[in-house]
């Protein structure tokens, strides 16, 4: 009867600064939040006797069907570790398997140039990671265009940026206009110039793989670079159950100076496992401790990240698809199994099949990354741009994706109840009837009790028209527009630059402009 | 009807002939031999038997693969049942002087692994009446070079889906070029980061961005190459 229209219980005394002070407050990028410490437990979604099964029919696979590994080097250190090995085949008892499995550290730490962005991954820890590979953009005018080095540039600023990422990958789309053979060192000198985070190496030959730790050397020194982990790799098996020479070769390069590999198959269910989840399950889980176990014939207790990237194919046009229900079922069951075999594990997350930032992707996108933030999953990579399966990173999309991140970021981070007490007391102190809008409470706590996104829009129908009747793809490219206005570059020392130029200049001398 | 109930060599030949598009459309690779066979046995040309009772059921299935009704293991298992008359009818064609239905040599190029849209096109080409030698995976130039002398296809078929490997094409068609074999062939090349301009740039005759409009493209180039001929 008598509720004041606005109630504003006493509130703490003291100056802000006004409008400036606020500002500055709000303002303040915050650069990166530490490495996800997940408080809330994983799903398990299958009884532990499943699990056990799929182990088996994956151990029995590699003993009795084998895997390929083509690569001579390869072939003879698996002889010499006493694998059956009849040409590029080999089959791999369990007792050997589980053995060298067993030397791969279920933590490591992935430093970064700036040590504050140095992250734990294994175990409760996960990281953020945004995607890799894409040919195409969606630009900030919304054209589908072949990638350039300036893109590249502004995802790698866009990444730095984001607080809830925690590496800048390194290909993120392709720089299309640099000569093939000389196109690493610019995707690896982008990453390191643009961002100070933790970064990914280049596999697709062995020469590109250690121009990659050359150039890492230069930034953390060559001695720390040989046995400290500072990027991350992928090497993909060619599914099924073939390891090919490019992958071995970067393998070689990278587990050997103790950098960790990404051994996770990128499998298109159905067609290049049976169309089964549980049946695709054993297949790669067969593949991926076939790959961890030879990363640690190269360098026993190098770090290494086990996993899964599993989409279904589309039956219509045998394209991968995005988030498909049994892609987020085939995550559990690899969470289950990384943490039997205490790995460190991978998956994919807001990977979709969308050619817009549109419902679609936000379906699909969703549908993975919340279950890849259940399965308990460390690495969760492919988490911001893309599009298209991978053929497109989309700016919108970039900067939704990051913004959602903040989001998962704090579901993972558990129910606070800190402030629980202070929460009952407000109850208290509004009483049947009234509201909390004004209350201490709610003044001290607003700001972090719940999750703001910017790009999302909760506005008043007639506020939203007023201010363009924007649809969210729209209001996404905005947001990465004026994030990258925003943008101001991380410190990097004048020797290093300079040692990183130089280094460019030499191998570009060195280097051929067209493949042959 | 229960399709043990049906007698081939008891139909009309129109009713055969429809017989043999539904039993393309279901993947029935025995019974289009059977077809086939009797279709010959009633003293049909190959060449009508070919485009009346196979390539025409093979239109049916490309069409309701393109609007989503039949999916590609169902297509596949079409194309097998296709490519088994096909295997009857070939030897026939040749003695005949039929037109050519046309020979392609496919592969993924050099540096690449990527070979599930490369199997697709293949499949489907064969489903059509072509007859395909696929290369496999990483394929240096002499390997196309190799295929194309040994087996003179009308088509070279080429795929990438790595935008590192797929510059790789240029090598190939410029290689053709300075051997002055070029022109004797039709390019085509595919894989999804390329596109219609890119096809240009590396000199191919067409980019096609899936197995449907490869197996059009193919057909086309193929009618033009017969009409060259007969004017
Ligand atoms: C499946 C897949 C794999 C599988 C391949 C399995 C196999 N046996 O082919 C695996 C996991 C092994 C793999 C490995 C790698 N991959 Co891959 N892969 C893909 C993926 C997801 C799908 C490709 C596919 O099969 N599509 C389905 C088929 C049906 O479509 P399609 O190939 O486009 O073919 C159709 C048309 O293009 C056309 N067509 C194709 N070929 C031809 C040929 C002719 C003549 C004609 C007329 C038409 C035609 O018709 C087909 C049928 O309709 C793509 C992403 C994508 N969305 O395309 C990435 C992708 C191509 N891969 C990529 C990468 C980076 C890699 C790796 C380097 C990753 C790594 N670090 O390990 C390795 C390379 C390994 C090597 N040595 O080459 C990148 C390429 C990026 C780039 N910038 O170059 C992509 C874009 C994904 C990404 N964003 O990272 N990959």
């Amino acid at each position: 009867m008598n509720a004041p229209a606005v109630e504003v219980t006493e509130t703490a005394h003291r100056r802000s600064g006004g409008r400036l002070g606020r500002k500055a407050m709000r303002g303040a990028p915050i650069a990166s939040f530490p490495a996800l410490i997940r408080q809330i437990p994983a799903y398990q979604m299958v009884p532990d006797e499943a699990v056990e099964l799929i182990h088996q029919e994956s151990l029995l696979i590699l003993e009795e069907v084998g895997c390929e590994f083509r690569d001579d080097e390869a072939i003879a250190l698996w002889k010499a570790a006493g694998a059956d090995v009849s040409e590029t085949r080999v089959r791999i008892d369990r007792a050997l398997l589980m053995e060298l499995v067993s030397k791969v550290p279920p933590e490591f730490t992935l430093n970064a140039r700036n040590p504050e962005r140095t992250v734990r991954v294994g175990g409760k820890n996960s990281i953020f990671v945004p995607m890799y590979g894409a040919p195409y953009v969606r630009d900030l005018d919304n054209n589908r265009r072949y990638g350039s080095l300036a893109d590249l540039n502004n995802f790698h600023k866009l990444a730095y940026m984001a607080p809830a990422l925690h590496s800048s990958s390194s290909v993120i789309c392709e720089p299309m206009e640099i000569a093939v053979p000389k196109r690493h060192l610019h995707i690896i000198h982008s990453a390191l110039k643009h961002s100070d985070k933790p970064f990914m190496g280049i596999v697709t030959s062995k020469e590109r793989a250690e121009d990659t730790m050359a150039m890492a050397g230069i930034v953390f020194g060559e001695e720390f670079v040989r046995d400290n982990p500072v990027l991350v790799s992928i090497t993909n098996c060619n599914s099924p159950l073939v390891w090919d020479a490019t992958m071995l070769d970067a393998m070689k390069v990278y587990a050997r100076s103790n950098q960790p590999l990404i051994l996770a198959p990128f499998a298109l269910c159905g067609a290049s496992t049976s169309a089964s989840a549980v049946g695709a399950v054993a297949q790669v889980n067969a593949e991926a401790l076939a790959g961890v176990a030879f990363t640690q014939l190269l360098r026993p207790g190098s770090p290494q990240i086990y996993g899964q990237f599993m989409v279904t194919v589309d039956m219509k046009t045998g394209a991968p698809m995005g988030g498909t229900p049994e892609a987020a079922q085939m995550m559990y069951l690899m969470g289950a199994l990384a943490r039997k075999y205490r790995l460190p594990w991978r998956t994919s997350g807001f990977h979709v099949g969308s050619k817009l930032n549109d419902a679609q992707a936000g379906y699909e996108a969703n549908m993975l990354m919340h279950a890849a933030i259940l399965a308990g999953a460390n690495y969760i990579w492919h988490s911001a741009g893309w599009l298209e399966a991978g053929l497109t990173c989309g700016y919108s999309k970039f900067a939704t994706d990051c913004e959602q991140l903040v989001g998962w970021y704090k579901y993972a981070g558990g129910l606070p109840f800190d402030d629980f007490k202070e929460a009952m007391a407000a109850i208290r102190e509004v009483g049947p009837q009234g509201h909390f809008l004004g209350t201490q409470h709610t003044l001290e706590h607003f700001e972090s009790a719940f999750f703001m996104p910017s790009i999302m829009d909760f506005n008043s129908f007639e506020q939203w028209k007023a201010e363009g009747a924007k649809d969210h793809d729209t209001r996404g490219r905005e947001k990465a527009r004026n994030m990258l206005a925003d943008y101001e570059e991380p410190k990097l020392d004048e020797g290093i630059a300079e040692g990183l130029k130089d280094l460019i200049a030499r191998r570009e001398e060195k280097l051929p402009d067209t493949i042959s | 009807m229960a399709d043990d109930e049906i007698i081939l060599s008891e139909l009309s030949d129109d009713e055969l002939v429809q017989q043999m598009h539904d039993d393309l459309y279901d993947g029935l690779k025995e019974e289009i031999e059977e077809g086939t066979q009797i279709l010959l046995e009633r003293g049909w040309a190959p060449y009508k038997v070919l485009t009346e009772a196979l390539v025409e059921g093979m239109r049916i299935v490309g069409e309701d693969f393109r609007d989503g009704i039949l999916f590609v293991p169902e297509v596949l298992l079409s194309a097998n049942a296709m490519k088994a008359g096909m295997f009857i009818l070939r030897p026939l064609l040749a003695a005949t002087g039929a037109p050519k239905q046309g020979k392609m040599v496919i592969g993924t190029v050099k540096g690449d692994i990527h070979d599930i849209g490369k199997n697709l096109v293949g499949m489907m080409m064969e489903g059509a009446g072509f007859d395909v030698i696929d290369l496999g995976i990483n394929n240096a130039v002499e390997k196309y070079l190799d295929a194309i002398e040994q087996h003179q296809p009308d088509i070279i078929g080429m795929s990438a889906l790595l935008t590192t490997t797929m510059p790789y094409m240029k090598v190939v068609i410029d290689t053709m070029k300075e051997k002055g074999i070029r022109d004797d062939y039709v390019v085509l090349v595919g894989g999804a980061p390329l596109n219609e301009e890119f096809g240009k740039a590396v000199g191919a005759d067409a980019y096609c961005r899936d197995a449907a409009v490869a197996v059009e493209t193919a057909k086309d180039f193929m009618k033009r190459k017969h009409n060259v001929r007969i004017s």
